[in-house]
Formats: C-alpha cells, sequence, structure tokens
C-alpha cells in the first residue's frame, strides 16, 4: 500500500498518500527517537519518518519560527567531487531564479561525505521553497552542462598553478582513489547524470525541514522529488583521468603534507583541528609561512599543511615543527582552547535556520542514538584521553605530497 | 491602537515571557530580576523591583556628567540643525518594572541556542568622541572574550545607525554563568591594558586607512548625520590623536552613553528547564499564552517619525576628490508616524529594488534606518556612472511610490519579508532587533513585539505610502564633480 502510495502521482495517490500518512505514521518507519526526547529540546529532531521504497523525512516542528527551512541531503555516489560540483552547480542554476523571487536563501555543496541542499525563507512561502527543492533535486538536463564542465576544467587548471591548490588536488585525489594528484577524472555529462541517478535515488534521500509545519504537508510536498529508487546499484564508473601539469614555483620552495586526524565531525577531531591551529598561529616559523587548508568535503576530514620559505632546508624546518604539534604532548597546550573554539563554532552554527539543520543532518542517526545534542554533549565533555585516537589517525594517514614540478 | 500591531492569536510566542518558571530562574539563577509587567500586582515583581534597587549601582563622576551633558547637547543641536526627527522615549523604558542590568527576556521554545545582547546607543560626538567609543568597543569585546574563555560562548560585535550590539551566543544550559560573567565585564569596564591595546589597533588601521577617499567620505556625512556640518563643499578635519589613549582609559572609566541595554533570548532545553517544557509541542509555550491572555493589551506602534515634522529644503554637499570611485549618501526623513518596523521594512524593499537593478559600475550598496529615525542609503559607483546612479535611486523610490502600484514593490516586497522572517528566526536576530527598538525608547512590549514583528510586515498599500512621503534631507557626494 506504501509503494503504490509513494510512487503514483496526480490527485488521487497524493490524497491517500496524505491519509496514510495521518493514519500509519506509526508504522511507516521507525521514530528515532524515545518519547521522552521527542518535545523540547530543538537539538533532537521530533519526527523522523523513513518510508519504503521513499526517503527518510526528519521534521523539527518549531511552533512559531517565522522562517522554514529545507535541507536535502544524498550520498556522494561515486565519491567524486568534480562531477557532484557540476550536478550542484546545474542545480543552483536551476533554481535561482524561483528563490530569488521569494527572498530564499538557497545553497548547495558537499558536505560530510553527501550531496546537500538547502532552501530558507518565510515560513508563508512553505509550498514556493518546496518547488525550490524539487528544482534542485530534479533530473540534470543537458543545457549548461557543457559550460558547467568548462568551468570546472577550469577550476582543475587554476588549482594547478599554485602549491596549494596542488595540494588540494592531492587530497581530492585520495579521495577518489585515483592516483597521485595531478591525474583527476574529468566529469562529462553522461557522468553527472550518471551520479545523480545513483546519489538522488529517492530511497537514499535525507530531508530535514525546519518549521512551523505539519507532517503530511512535508509527506505530499516532498516524499517524490529526486530519482526513481534503484534496487541493486551498479558498481560506480570513473572515466580515465587527465594529467594536469604542475609547474615549478620560480619564487618560494614549497614543503606540504596532508594527513586526516578521523571523521571530520567527531567532536574529538573538531576540537584538535581548531587545537592544531591554534597552535600554528603560535609557532614562529622564521622565514617560513605555514598555511593549513581543508580537504575536500567527503567527511574523511583530510587536512593539508603548506610551509613556504625562499630555501627548502627552510620550507621543511617550517614543516617539520608544525608537525610537532600532532603529538599529545604537543596539542595538549592546545586542546582546551581547541575545544572551546569547537564549542563556540557548534553554538555559532546553530543559532542559524541553515546551520541548525546542518548539525541535525550532520549527526543524525535513524536508530536515534546520535543527534546534534549527543554531539553537543561530547563536545562539552572532551578529555585529554581523546586525543589518543585523533594522534593515531594522524600517524597513519599522513603523506608528504610534492608541490613542485 | 495601531491596527498592525494588533497581537497575532496565533502566534502566542510573539510577547514577553513571564512564566513562574522564569520568576524562578531570575530570582534563584540569575540574581538579576528581569521583568515585563504584564501584571503589575504580581508579587514577583515587587521582589524583583526590591532586588532591582537594592543591586550596587555605579557611581559616575562628575566628568561622566560633563560627557553626558556635551553628548546631549550635540544631539539637540544635530536636531534643530537638520530637522531630523529625535528619538521618541515613549511609554517607554519607566513602564518596564526591570532594574537596569536586567535583560528584557523573550520567548524562543524552539531555539537551540540562548542568546543574550547588551547594546550602547551611537556616539552623536565629535570624530574623536567615536574613536573613543570604537577603542571602548573593541577593549570590552576583548574584556567579554577573556571573560568567557572556555565557556561555551560566541562573542561577537556589531554596528549599525542605530546602536553598537554586543552578542554574545550560548547554550541554554550554559546561559546563566554566561550571563552573569558578560554583566561583570560590562560592569568593570575594559581593563586598561585591553584600551590600550584597542587604542594602538586604532591608530595603526587609520595610519593606513584615515586618509583614503572612502573614510575621508564617512566622516563628511557623519558630520551631516549629526548636523555639525553646513552645505557646500566641506573638507574633513586631520584626526585628533593627540592623547587618544588617556582620554580612552578616562572613558572606559566613567563611559558617557548611558547604561547599556539588555536583552535575552533562552532556548528550551534539559539546562533552563521549565514546568512547561513537559507539555505541549515545541515552541507552543504555555506560559507565553498565560501571559498574553492576562494582560490583553497590545503596545502601542513605535514610531520612528513624529506627527507633523516640519519638510526643510534639503542639504547639498560636495567633498573634492580626485579618487576614481564616487561615493553618494543620501539622507531621506519618513513621513509622519511610521513605524519601526514600516520603516525597516522600506528599507529592505528599496534595498532590494536596486539590487535588482544592480550592474557592475555599482561597487558598493547599504541602506539603514539611523538612530534619528532617517533613512540612510550608501552606494560608490565608477566615476561615469554616478550620477546615473543618483537619478535611479531617485526614480526607484518614485516607482515604489506611485500609483496604483508598479511590478517594482510587488517584486522586491516578498523578498524583504523572507529577509526580515530570517532575521529573526535566529536568537542573534532577536536580540539585536529587540535591542534596537530598546535603544529607540521602546518599552519593553514594543521591543519585544518588534522582535516578534515578522507577521507585522505592512502591505504593498502602506509601503507606497511611505515611500510617497519620503523626502530627501541630506545628500553628499564626493568625486566626480
Amino acid at each position: 500500500m506504501t509503494r503504490t502510495a509513494a510512487s503514483g502521482t496526480g490527485h488521487g495517490p497524493r490524497r491517500s498518500l496524505l491519509l496514510l500518512a495521518i493514519a500509519s505514521s506509526g508504522f511507516l518507519g521507525p521514530s528515532g527517537n524515545p518519547p521522552d526526547t521527542r518535545f523540547n529540546d530543538p537539538l533532537v529532531p521530533d519526527t523522523i519518518l523513513t518510508i519504503p521504497s521513499g526517503p527518510t523525512l526528519i521534521l523539527e516542528a518549531a511552533a512559531g519560527i517565522p522562517a522554514m527551512g529545507i535541507r536535502v541531503s544524498v550520498p556522494l555516489d561515486p565519491v567524486w567531487p568534480a562531477a557532484a560540483r557540476m550536478l550542484v552547480e546545474q542545480a543552483l542554476d536551476r533554481a535561482g531564479n524561483r528563490a530569488a523571487a521569494i527572498g530564499a536563501e538557497v545553497w548547495g555543496g558537499i558536505q560530510d561525505g553527501r550531496i546537500v541542499f538547502h532552501a530558507i525563507g518565510d515560513a508563508r512561502d512553505s509550498d514556493e521553497l518546496a518547488w525550490v527543492i524539487r528544482l534542485l533535486t530534479a533530473e540534470p538536463g543537458t543545457i549548461g552542462t557543457a559550460a558547467a564542465i568548462s568551468r570546472e576544467r577550469a577550476r582543475l587548471d587554476q588549482l594547478a598553478e599554485t602549491p596549494r591548490g596542488r595540494l588540494l588536488l592531492e587530497m581530492e585525489s585520495r579521495v577518489t582513489g585515483t592516483g597521485a594528484g595531478n591525474t583527476l577524472p574529468a566529469a562529462r555529462a553522461a557522468d553527472v547524470h550518471a551520479m545523480w541517478q545513483r546519489s538522488h535515488a529517492r530511497d537514499r534521500m535525507r530531508i530535514f525541514v525546519l518549521g512551523d509545519l505539519s507532517l503530511p504537508w512535508v509527506l505530499a510536498d516532498l516524499s517524490r522529488i529526486g530519482a526513481p529508487p534503484r534496487s541493486a546499484p551498479e558498481a560506480p564508473y570513473l572515466p580515465e583521468p587527465v594529467r594536469l601539469s604542475f609547474p615549478e614555483s620560480p619564487l618560494y620552495s614549497w614543503s606540504a603534507a596532508a594527513f586526516t586526524l578521523g571523521p571530520a565531525h567527531d567532536p574529538p577531531v573538531l576540537a584538535a583541528a581548531a587545537a592544531l591551529r591554534a597552535g600554528l598561529r603560535g609557532i614562529a616559523a622564521a622565514n617560513a609561512a605555514v598555511t593549513v587548508l581543508d580537504g575536500p568535503a567527503d567527511g574523511s576530514g583530510w587536512i593539508g599543511i603548506t610551509a613556504r620559505a625562499t630555501r627548502s632546508r627552510e620550507a621543511d624546518a617550517a614543516l617539520n615543527s608544525a608537525l610537532e604539534l600532532l603529538t599529545e604532548e604537543g596539542l595538549d597546550a592546545w586542546w582546551a582552547q581547541g575545544a572551546a573554539i569547537a564549542r563556540s563554532d557548534f553554538l555559532a552554527a546553530a543559532a542559524t535556520p541553515g546551520g541548525w539543520m546542518e548539525l541535525s543532518d550532520r549527526y543524525f542517526s535513524a536508530d536515534g542514538t546520535t543527534s546534534a545534542r549527543t554531539a553537543l554533549n561530547r563536545l562539552s565533555a572532551l578529555r585529554r584521553q581523546d586525543l589518543a585516537p585523533v594522534v593515531e589517525s594522524f600517524r597513519s594517514t599522513l603523506f608528504h605530497p610534492r608541490l613542485d614540478g | 491602537m495601531h491596527p498592525r500591531w494588533a497581537a497575532s492569536s496565533t502566534r502566542p510566542y510573539c510577547n514577553v515571557h513571564l512564566t513562574s518558571c522564569l520568576v524562578f530562574f531570575t530570582f534563584c539563577v540569575l540574581k538579576a530580576p528581569l521583568f515585563v509587567a504584564f501584571r503589575t500586582n504580581s508579587a514577583a515583581i515587587r521582589l524583583s523591583r526590591r532586588l532591582a534597587n537594592a543591586a550596587p549601582r555605579r557611581s559616575r563622576g562628575s566628568r561622566g556628567f560633563i560627557h553626558r551633558l556635551l553628548g546631549t547637547i550635540a544631539l539637540l543641536i544635530g536636531v534643530c540643525v537638520t530637522g531630523a526627527t529625535p528619538l521618541h522615549p515613549q511609554a517607554g523604558r519607566a513602564d518596564s518594572g526591570r532594574g537596569r542590568d536586567s535583560p528584557l527576556v523573550l520567548a524562543r521554545g524552539w531555539s537551540p541556542v540562548a542568546a543574550i545582547a547588551m547594546a550602547l546607543p551611537v556616539s552623536p560626538g565629535t570624530r574623536r568622541d567615536q574613536l573613543l567609543a570604537d577603542a571602548y568597543d573593541r577593549a570590552l569585546l576583548a574584556a567579554m572574550r577573556e571573560a568567557t574563555a572556555g565557556m561555551p560562548v560566541q562573542v561577537t560585535y556589531g554596528s549599525d545607525g542605530a546602536g553598537r550590539y554586543f552578542v554574545v551566543l550560548t547554550d541554554a544550559a550554559a546561559l546563566p554563568s554566561t550571563l552573569d560573567a558578560i554583566q561583570q565585564s560590562a560592569r568593570a569596564g575594559p581593563p586598561p591594558h585591553l584600551v590600550d591595546e584597542a587604542v594602538e589597533g586604532i591608530t595603526g588601521d587609520l595610519a593606513f586607512r584615515a586618509n583614503l577617499p572612502r573614510s575621508r567620505f564617512e566622516e563628511v556625512l557623519n558630520e551631516h548625520l549629526w548636523g555639525r556640518a553646513r552645505a557646500g563643499t566641506v573638507v574633513p578635519d586631520p584626526i585628533p590623536f593627540d592623547g587618544l589613549a588617556a582620554d580612552a582609559r578616562a572613558t572606559a572609566a566613567a563611559p558617557p552613553w548611558g547604561p547599556p541595554v539588555w536583552v535575552l533570548v533562552g532556548g528550551r532545553t534539559t539546562g533552563a528547564s521549565s514546568p512547561g517544557d513537559s507539555a505541549g509541542p515545541a515552541g507552543a509555550d504555555p506560559a507565553d499564552s498565560a501571559a498574553v491572555s492576562a494582560d490583553g493589551t497590545v503596545p502601542e506602534p513605535l514610531y520612528v517619525a513624529p506627527a507633523g515634522a516640519a519638510r526643510r529644503e534639503p542639504v547639498h554637499a560636495e567633498v573634492p576628490s580626485d579618487a576614481v570611485t564616487r561615493w553618494v549618501g543620501s539622507v531621506f526623513r519618513f513621513p509622519a508616524e511610521t513605524t519601526l518596523i514600516e520603516a525597516v521594512t522600506l528599507q529592505l524593499v528599496l534595498e532590494e529594488s536596486l539590487e535588482r537593478q544592480r550592474d557592475p559600475n555599482l561597487f558598493e550598496l547599504t541602506t539603514e534606518t539611523d538612530a534619528l529615525g532617517r533613512l540612510v542609503v550608501r552606494y560608490s559607483t565608477s566615476i561615469d556612472a554616478g550620477q546615473g546612479w543618483d537619478s535611479r535611486l531617485d526614480a526607484t523610490i518614485a516607482e515604489l511610490a506611485a500609483e496604483p502600484g508598479g511590478v517594482l514593490l510587488t517584486q522586491a516586497l516578498r523578498p524583504a519579508r523572507s529577509r526580515w522572517s530570517q532575521e529573526l528566526s535566529g536568537p542573534a536576530g532577536a536580540v539585536r532587533a529587540a535591542a534596537r527598538a530598546l535603544l529607540r525608547g521602546a518599552s519593553d512590549k514594543q521591543a519585544a513585539a518588534f522582535a516578534n514583528s515578522a507577521e507585522e510586515v505592512p502591505d504593498a498599500a502602506r509601503i507606497r505610502a511611505i515611500a510617497a512621503g519620503l523626502s530627501l534631507s541630506i545628500r553628499v557626494v564626493q568625486g566626480g564633480g
């Protein structure tokens, strides 16, 4: 019965879906939260509904909030950030005008290993916001694909021109599993469409709705967006990589390292990354400049460090002194500060509808064991012992890419 | 009673939070009474007043008195010269029953984060007074950050034409201790070493940018906004740096702006629990509903412009410049009996309308409603396109005012409404809005209503009427003459 309703079209099935939702929300899917936490904590979703062969709907019913937000996230499948960027760019092009007409904030990108869109606007514009979301998640057309491919290629060339860009490409190539950073697969129109079919399959979609809305509205407007569910997905396909040239830097010597401290948004990892940044600000590297950059937003938490100096030995020395921070003793001095920064960043994010939805989606688990609240609690109770796995992850993933020539 | 300020029965949260739990929270945890007098015979309110009166108050020296006196005189002179609308201390602060340091509390049952705002009025004084205010704010921000180091908070600072805002975001569980730390820091004022650091920072910044054309334009526009400049060509004075550090220390010891206003948005979590937590959906706070029904009144409208404000010939001033960018500041008076929410909506509508006409020649565009209740539009353009944008601004206002109404207003009103909803949906935006109203002399209920005014945005007909009543007061142009 549920399957029929979910895949139907027209008013009849839509009405039956509404009735079904009202009558059977208790058995359509598991509700993740135990009764004692269902309301009164905004960092724990009110309602979680998993529709068979349909999306997981998460509703934070914030009665009285003047704005409303809808966030859709789908898995990054295959893990190919370049193709996902093109998919997102086309989606934003499709929905931009409609969002501007109602003054909605619309955003798309890759976060935590998922392709994410959100639209936030006035609570009275809920139907238009749902329309914007439908446009964002619609099947990509061929119009505009060539321009998106050109822009992505230009972006890769631009990154290849600078050492920091090259480090980012090196980390991206680790994520896609395609070898060295100067060989990355170049997406074509067909690849973007194939990625949409895989990643946007309805049953892989997670929809988070924040606002003064009822569950029937959410079901009626959002339960059938995206691609049809797929029973047996094919193995991901990555085309032949293109080779980028890394020119030698004429002025400086560069030294670089890349590593991951663990899953990007694990509370100890957040605190350690903030501690690392705070510690690096305190390092006085003679004749060298040290910078930190985040890797691809695939959730694996890659971090890169570059050191730039006129002599290679000075660049190496600066990088080594930066990496010395990544021991339990080195991080310990900055641990309290890092934890405080991570907590305040968390709060600043939760203070906006977009950030609130992001946190709820990021720490969501279908069985209700984790939520944004549990993450905040962990951030508030970090101990020095939490450093050990972070340092171990650093040691096991550290590599030194060559950025010159 | 202004019809647009009728309370919405569907939005019981749109009112000030006064509950038994909050009273308990206030007295037992915050130790700083906070109140909105819905029920004036409440024993809790009487107790709150007693506590407020018993609270230690900072004595102010004669220097502070002189600063305040001079500031007031400068403001009055400015008002007289420009014909601008003064602030309207309406029924206001005196009817609140709150102590001086007691925050106005807004209910946001659905908010995952609590927020505190401390706001000070903009400095109406001379350039040097403004530097002293900048130094004070920088130093106080640093002091607040030091005071809350290690606590789960984020302290930010921002200013607009109406006020200077210190906004603190915190976990609801840590709200009492955070408020305590922030208020202690504000009462103590910034320590001398932070004031010195702030002065050093400002001096360093100005050494770089004081002579840039943009800074000179802002300086001249500011002189006009506060009524200290005359029409015609104006050349800004050199910046008075002598003895700045000593004066900044003295200002920090006795700030001349009067007491700050405090606003608080509390979330509802396990950390700040209340009896209402266990019943009803999140956000539908039974305590709010009770408070509204017991009171049964809606606040008086909060006007930015009084009835019968005299129109004067606009002041045109030109600042000589050989820069390749042209800066323009236009100041408009609102028509009589324009409320704050109407002024803000018109400001947003105008900004949206101008943004829709943006071209590569427009570099920057900002709009604000200033402390004297005027609409200030600033933009910078390329020299060649500058005069075209002057006429575009005037034509846009005329189109917004046109009967029976153009497409522009229809197109811009919805995005403006959406922006205001998004602004008020976050705790930081809500506390800032309430603080902004309090700085204009609003009563607590008016301030709370303004912070919950997303549904009270005026309709197109009212916006059209206000646009028709806008009158140009000052236009300062730098470059391209």
